[in-house]
């Protein structure tokens, strides 16, 4: 199952542990996690379930294309990595 | 009559009380978070704090009597119709998105709700359920209801 990882800037906010949960998509492993911890919702995704705008998820190193969506693929051994994206100049 | 004052700012909430004539600091909550407005209802002694998480976005805070801050669902906008119309920044020329960006005035009225405006759209307003008046919502509206746990 895959790895999902959170970034420690969250955890002040809502309690986040790595978890494993099954998923062929990063969608349907953030649903899984959001039914697990609810709270977690609102600060991963928007109200129109798009990933925050700094929010970004890594997967195996590779941030997500689909930030809209998640329609990203998993793999059974995939890494998730969820963090706090860097903005600004 | 004591009076407190809320102070909402960029690092945190803090509150000051009116003790003989000098105000004294009653209260730091939120410590280095971004607050944009905050409220007391005298009605039942709650405090609302709004806060914009830089990376996290929008949250609705509540304190209760007893002190205790707890997070409640933030008002959010509905699902985004497919024929909306797209509104655009005038300056920048970019699409506005349909989310909520930050809660900018809260205010209590005498229906026994408390209403709030959000940007980036015009008002929103929210009605803070009761056993005898449960939630109602209108276009762009959330209902203050509790965070769930977990």
């Amino acid at each position: 199952m895959p790895l999902v990882r959170f970034t420690p800037s969250l955890q002040r906010h809502v309690s986040a542990p790595d978890v494993r949960v099954e998923g062929a998509t990063v969608r349907d492993a953030l649903t899984q996690i959001f039914s697990i911890t609810p709270a977690l919702r609102s600060y991963l995704v928007d109200e129109q379930g798009g990933l925050r705008k700094h929010v970004t998820v890594f997967v195996d190193g590779s941030p997500v294309r689909d930030r809209v969506r998640l329609s990203d693929a998993l793999r059974p051994d995939s890494d998730v990595d969820v963090m706090q994206a860097l903005s600004g100049g | 009559m004591s009076s407190t004052l809320l102070v909402s700012t960029r690092k945190g909430l803090f509150s000051y009380r009116d003790n003989g004539g000098r105000l004294t600091n009653a209260e730091s909550a939120f410590l280095g978070d971004p607050v944009t407005i905050s409220l007391h209802d005298h009605r039942d002694g709650a405090t609302y704090a709004a806060l914009r998480l830089g990376h996290f976005g929008c949250k609705l805070h509540r304190r209760e009597r007893d002190g205790t801050w707890r997070e409640i669902a933030s008002p959010a906008y509905p699902e985004k119709p497919a024929d909306a119309v797209v509104m655009r920044d005038p300056m920048r020329g970019e699409e506005v998105p349909w989310k909520v960006d930050q809660i900018w005035a809260l205010a209590v009225d005498y229906a026994q709700t408390a209403r709030c405006g959000a940007a980036p759209f015009r008002a929103a307003c929210s009605t803070r359920p009761t056993a005898a008046r449960p939630g109602r919502s209108t276009r762009r509206c959330g209902t203050f209801r509790r965070a769930p746990s977990g």
